[in-house]
């Protein structure tokens, strides 16, 4: 797999970004030079792509426009003396993502350090942790543990003359006695049952 | 019209403009000569032109016949070769450098 990768698939994305690296180049710069000024555009599209037929090479003339691509923001705030609203926006939930991380790391550093501290304390948030990222166990139709043969199952009770009961109840039993199912099949006085397994496990 | 601000890169594209003051230059020529990438290069040669220290064209020649697009040409004016050259020197008085600041070079010629 990895030879595949190394002498056909790798080979062929390098030709391909030959081939088309210049189209890309001249997209991309043209994309770029929408976000400076209205009254700028036409002349920055003009220098930049005359720029870009200077740089030998497809995959340098890629490189090129990126970094040009990446001083969109800079040459903006040159041209006008000031930052423009998508760039404020930009930095602005940039500096509350950067926020949240340092103060994500400082909680789960302190919360760290008080389990470290608290081998008890410990063991529960790993149980708790568990609890929330296993999956239940799949129920199986053949068990020796009643426990696990009861199965929540969506029934509606209904007859002729009246609406349909939506309830779940669990089948299985723990013992010889009749369960809570059957004891609700009777009182409900419902002439027929049925029965949505829907997806087991 | 305030100065631009100072940079390395800065003032590394004065110095280059100010080898051959008469003679115009394209940015990726500039940036060639200073060292530098294109992402830093554009932003400061906007700097330089809006506070006056840069004028610039676009040459005129047959793009066909020459098989490539127009390039746009950059140039100090009096004005910001008088300042390039005083702020190159402050710096390089500053860093107690060995003088950089080339002199006047009357023979550079246009494009």
């Amino acid at each position: 797999m990895k030879d595949i990768f190394l002498w056909v698939v790798l080979p062929l994305i390098l030709a391909e970004a030959v081939l088309v690296g210049p189209w890309i180049a001249e997209r991309l710069l043209r994309w770029g030079t929408r976000w400076l000024p209205e009254e700028y555009r036409e002349r920055y599209t003009a220098d930049w792509l005359g720029e870009l037929d200077a740089v030998p090479g497809s995959l340098f003339k890629l490189g090129f426009a990126i970094r040009v691509l990446l001083s969109v923001p800079a040459t903006e705030r040159a041209l006008t003396g000031r930052d423009a609203l998508w760039v404020l926006i930009t930095k602005r939930l940039l500096d509350l993502a950067a926020t949240g991380l340092v103060m994500a790391v400082m909680a789960f550093t302190r919360l760290g350090g008080q389990l470290r501290s608290n081998p008890e304390r410990a063991e529960a948030f790993e149980q708790r942790i568990k609890q929330q990222f296993t999956r239940p166990p799949k129920p199986s139709w053949t068990t020796d543990d009643p426990e696990k043969a009861l199965i929540p199952v969506n029934v509606e009770l209904a007859n002729e003359s009246e609406e349909a009961l939506p309830v779940t109840v669990e089948l299985g039993n723990k013992s010889d006695e009749p369960g809570p199912a059957w004891k609700l099949l009777e009182e409900s006085g419902a002439e027929y049952l049925r029965l949505d397994f829907g997806r087991i496990g | 019209m305030h100065d631009p601000r100072m940079t390395l890169q800065t003032l590394a594209i004065l110095k280059v403009l100010l080898s051959k003051p008469l003679e115009p230059r394209y940015g990726l020529d500039i940036a060639r000569e200073a060292g530098l990438k294109g992402g830093t290069l554009y932003p400061a040669l906007a700097r330089l032109e809006r506070a006056g220290w840069l004028t610039s064209f676009q040459e005129d020649i047959d793009e066909a016949a020459e098989g490539r697009r127009k390039r746009r040409y950059y140039q100090l004016t009096g004005v910001g070769a008088t300042k390039a050259r005083q702020i190159l020197e402050a710096e390089t008085r500053r860093l107690s450098l060995p003088s950089f600041v080339p002199g006047p070079n009357p023979s550079g010629a246009g494009p």
